[in-house]
């Protein structure tokens, strides 16, 4: 009765005497495009571990497209594609081997007749349809990645889970994968992607979680977290800053910078500039990026963890 | 906070996996239970009864497995056949047996097999791995021991052989029951009585004897200072018939037929002159020492083996128990010198003395002898000096 | 239905390994190295030395097939045997491609079932690709001994034994030895699902072997004996008595199942309770 892809009450998982990860209520909806973030060793993988079953929770409880897991697991997995901490695949056999093998180990009612076609599509989805039989032994990192995503896809999952799924692409692969998933969200496919390269996520995502050591310190819209900073950017034409600095008043923030001005979003600033005589080149409406947002939710990062821009 | 539930069903799978290994454990270290145990007959037969069964069990068909240990460590001396092996290793044997007349016990190995077959008065023996079959060799009369001696039955019945059932009755004392090889046994210790007991090794024989049958089932013969002298227990038996087809001599194909080759025993009773005394040191002779030049002398468990040997025998045997340091007999107590060159081997609760009469009155040569049982060395000075003693008759 | 088909995917995995190719050509190569030099220096061991039944097939190639398997029984085949077993989690663990088999999902008690299955398809193939083998140099390097009676070889006994009845004791000698690895194959596969690495896994089960051969040779441990998983691994030659010895053969069931009973619980209780963290 949810209509909340994933949804995770109170989930702690402690390793021994780590403390891996503490009551983080996550909840992805369907349809959403999810950017799990966080510095590595903050807890991501494993809560994504404990979506999947693969690690048990030592309390808290998960449900998955309206299942528990573990409990349900046989019932909801099916449904869901998962790429988790990079691909993996038996090297000596070709990727298509791969994928058939993977997909003969659970059989579904009527799936033996489809596998041929299902794999082929997941190759062609990733661009891997004319690799033939190369082993993966022979891929390079970036075909393994997309291998992985394809593996993923055989099912034609309403949940897809993936652990930096970009990672290792060259730009072209970066492009081929964002166009991918995109596609995939219009016709429906929930996405929970994770990642520490936050612009990524900022392009893709309609809503992200942050982790940090262990704790879910941020859940938002994409579009919430990024409002206003009521700060507007306007870029002149010509370099006639003293005319602007007379027309702006006290509406300017900042010394002028070149061209460059930093303007209170207060009234009609472009109005008034061009009243003023002066060409208008570009004015935009300053946002906080994700970066500040998680730099500032996020504590003091420590050695070997960290969030790249 | 509550455990999850998968950890609760952890938990009772661990518990499960726990509780089921120690139930096999369990059932594999108690064996088989004692229901399992055939036969009922009389639960409270006297010892006297228990022994006049197992003296009488000669009878008694069966087919099973045995394994028969002894701690008696013998030189290796020449063809001693595998008697060294017998009385001093563990052995395997898988016995069918009709009839005293009519039976089989093999050998096992694991690479072979050693089989003795009892048929129509003879022996004949089937080794695999030399692919031999031998033939021919008379299945009574003087001999070595061999594998079908150490059975538990044929084993009791020999222990049991220097007395009357009442006579080791009145040294023996119940043991109460026992399950052996899956049956239900009756036990009874036999000690040697205070005479015995000062010259004998022995401290105590026990066999346990089948309540249904009176199959003796085990037989455990201990030595004074409570470590195993010789030990034989069936592993399997069954108490009926043995099928025919399992007694029938094989005849292998392409194997080497040999006629049977004198072993020490049988060799010196046709080839030593003397005949052996009727007594030997107070004991009595338990077989005819007229048909044979090997003969055991003893009363209850007391048990002395003389063999006479061919002198020049005597002779080899006496210098490689020399070089393997053996020193001579003490004389025994207020008697004259041994006249005779001794040797004595000691090994465990054996002892042995090869004693060699040099020929000194002109009648072809000197007279030797091996002496042996699990015995006080001291015994086997008196039965050398009266061997030496008194002149023997010469075989007729 | 579900482990049929799982099954049916790790035996393909197994057989599109190169390794499980590599390892069973090794096993076979032993017997056939073996025969050559039978048949070039007519020597056999003496009685009570070396490996069964070599002194009896030179010139007798058809019994040749059970010396083999007697051959690879001590060592060889366990360490195949181990090393497959232990590579069956532990290896997918190592690789990464546990988790994505997990996720599929595989349940994963299904998935042990699937992997003792294919271990013992391993250990089945292996005994009678060494069988045929075996035969087939038995045959060529040593010869038959035909005769008129149709009757090809002496069993343990002496007694004679047509062609078909070799035939069958063979059969059972090789369900026997395959028998005879599930309880090293067991520990492998419990290792495997306790470590990330094959290696040790299937060291494990070798441990075990060794362990229960000491044991088994040292009169000290007589009270354990019957309990150790090599205790037993000889009577295969029983098979070759007349009439056939049954009372250790079935005894080596017993004891092989019970080992595999006890320690696949175990890798159970352990697998379906553990977090797959690789």
């Amino acid at each position: 009765m949810s209509d909340l892809a994933v949804e995770t009450t109170g989930l702690t998982k402690r390793f021994g005497r780590v403390q891996a990860v503490t009551d983080v209520d996550l909840r992805v909806a369907e349809g959403d495009r999810y950017g799990f973030l966080g510095p590595n060793g903050s807890g991501k993988t494993t809560t994504v571990r404990m979506l999947l079953g693969l690690v048990l929770p030592t309390s808290g409880r998960v449900r998955v497209l309206g299942g528990r897991v573990p409990g349900d697991a046989a019932r909801v997995l099916p449904q869901v594609g998962a790429m988790v901490e990079g691909p993996a695949a038996i090297g000596h056999l070709s990727g298509r081997a791969n994928l058939r093998l993977l997909d003969a180990a659970v059989p579904t009612p009527g799936g033996r007749r489809t596998r041929r076609a299902r794999v082929e599509a997941a190759l062609e989805a990733v661009g891997l349809a004319q690799v033939g039989r190369r082993p993966v032994r022979a891929y390079s990192l970036g075909m393994r990645q997309r291998l992985g995503i394809a593996s993923a896809l055989v099912r034609r999952p309403r949940l897809l889970v993936l652990d930096e799924p970009t990672n290792g692409l060259d730009p072209q692969g970066i492009a081929l994968v964002t166009d991918l998933l995109l596609q995939l969200s219009a016709q429906g496919t929930t996405l929970l992607v994770s990642s520490h390269l936050l612009s990524e996520v900022e392009h893709l995502c309609t809503r992200v979680g942050v982790m940090d050591r262990g704790h879910l310190v941020v859940q938002d819209d994409v579009d919430a977290l990024r409002a206003p900073t009521g700060r507007l950017v306007v870029t002149l034409s010509g370099a006639e800053t003293g005319t602007a600095e007379r027309v702006l008043g006290r509406r300017l923030l900042e010394p002028p910078c070149g061209r460059s001005l930093v303007v209170a979003d207060e009234g009609d600033v472009v109005g008034d500039l061009v009243r003023g005589g002066l060409a208008v080149r570009e004015a935009v409406v300053e946002r906080r990026t994700l970066t500040d947002v998680v730099l500032a939710r996020t504590t003091a990062v420590g050695e070997g963890a960290g969030v790249a821009r | 906070m509550p455990a999850a539930p998968h950890r609760r069903a952890a938990a009772l799978r661990w518990a499960a996996v726990v509780c089921g290994t120690a139930l096999l454990v369990t059932a594999a270290l108690t064996g088989r239970p004692a229901w399992s145990a055939g036969g009922s007959a009389a639960p409270d037969e006297g010892v006297e009864q228990v022994l006049a069964r197992a003296a009488a069990s000669a009878g008694v068909p069966f087919t099973g497995t045995a394994t028969s240990s002894g701690a008696l460590g013998l030189p290796d001396l020449p063809r001693l056949g595998d008697v060294a092996a017998l009385v001093g290793e563990s052995t395997r044997t898988r016995t069918w047996w009709a009839s005293e007349q009519s039976w089989r016990t093999d050998v096992l190995t694991t690479t072979g097999e050693r089989g003795l077959y009892a048929s129509g008065g003879q022996l004949t023996g089937w080794d695999y791995e030399r692919d031999v079959l031998t033939t021919g060799a008379p299945l009574s009369g003087a001999r070595l021991p061999r594998a079908s001696d150490l059975l538990p039955p044929a084993l009791a019945r020999s222990l049991l052989a220097g007395a009357t059932p009442d006579d080791a009755a009145s040294r023996a004392t119940g043991l109460g029951e026992r399950v052996v090889a899956g049956r239900l046994a009756d036990g009874v210790r036999l000690r040697p009585d205070a005479q015995e007991a000062d010259l004998s090794t022995v401290d105590h024989a026990d066999l346990w004897v089948d309540r249904a049958t009176g199959l003796p089932l085990a037989v455990d013969v201990v030595d004074v200072v409570g470590g195993p002298v010789i030990a034989s227990s069936f592993d399997q038996v069954t108490p009926t018939s043995p099928d025919p087809v399992a007694l029938t001599v094989p005849a292998p194909q392409g194997a080497t037929v040999r006629t049977a080759e004198t072993d020490v025993a049988a060799g010196a009773a046709t080839a030593a002159p003397w005949l052996l005394p009727t007594d030997l040191a107070g004991l009595p002779a338990l077989q005819d020492p007229s048909s044979a030049g090997a003969v055991a002398y003893g009363t209850g468990l007391l048990r002395l083996a003389v063999v006479s040997l061919p002198v020049d025998q005597g002779r080899q045997a006496l210098r490689a128990a020399e070089a393997a340091g053996a020193g001579p007999l003490e004389p025994p107590a207020g008697d004259l010198d041994l006249q005779a060159r001794t040797a004595l081997v000691r090994a465990g609760a054996l002892s042995a003395a090869v004693v060699v009469v040099p020929g000194a009155r002109g009648d072809g040569g000197g007279r030797a002898y091996l002496v042996s049982g699990a015995v006080q060395p001291e015994l086997l000075s008196r039965a050398a000096a009266e061997l030496t003693t008194d002149p023997p008759e010469r075989r007729p | 239905m579900k482990l049929a088909a799982l099954t049916w995917v790790e035996l393909r995995k197994l057989a599109l390994r190169p390794r499980t190719w590599v390892s069973v050509a090794l096993l076979c190569a032993l017997p056939v190295v073996v025969a050559a030099f039978l048949a070039t220096s007519e020597l056999a061991p003496r009685p009570g030395q070396g490996p069964a039944f070599l002194s009896a097939v030179l010139g007798n190639g058809q019994l040749y097939p059970a010396a083999a398997l007697g051959i690879v029984v001590p060592i060889f085949l366990p360490v195949a045997v181990c090393v497959v077993a232990g590579d069956a989690v532990a290896g997918e663990a190592q690789a990464g491609t546990l988790r994505y088999l997990l996720v599929r999902p595989v349940g994963r008690t299904r998935l042990l079932v699937a992997k003792l299955f294919a271990v013992l398809a391993f250990t089945f193939g292996a005994v009678i690709a060494v069988a045929l083998v075996s035969l087939v140099a038995g045959t060529q390097l040593l010869g038959t001994r035909p005769d008129a009676l149709g009757t090809t070889t002496a069993s343990l006994s002496g007694t004679a034994l047509s062609t078909q009845e070799l035939l069958v004791r063979t059969l059972l000698v090789m369900a026997y030895v395959s028998v005879s690895m599930i309880g090293v194959a067991a520990l492998a596969l419990l290792l495997s699902t306790l470590v990330d690495s094959p290696l040790v896994a299937a060291l494990g089960g070798l441990a075990l072997l060794v362990a229960s051969t000491v044991l088994v040779g040292l009169d000290a441990a007589s009270a354990v004996h019957d309990l150790l998983p090599t205790r037993y691994w000889l009577a295969w030659v029983d098979l070759f008595r007349d009439p056939v010895l049954w009372t250790d053969v079935q005894r080596g069931v017993l004891v092989q199942l019970a080992w595999a009973g006890v320690l696949l619980a175990a890798a159970w209780a352990s697998f379906t309770t553990r977090d797959v963290t690789s």
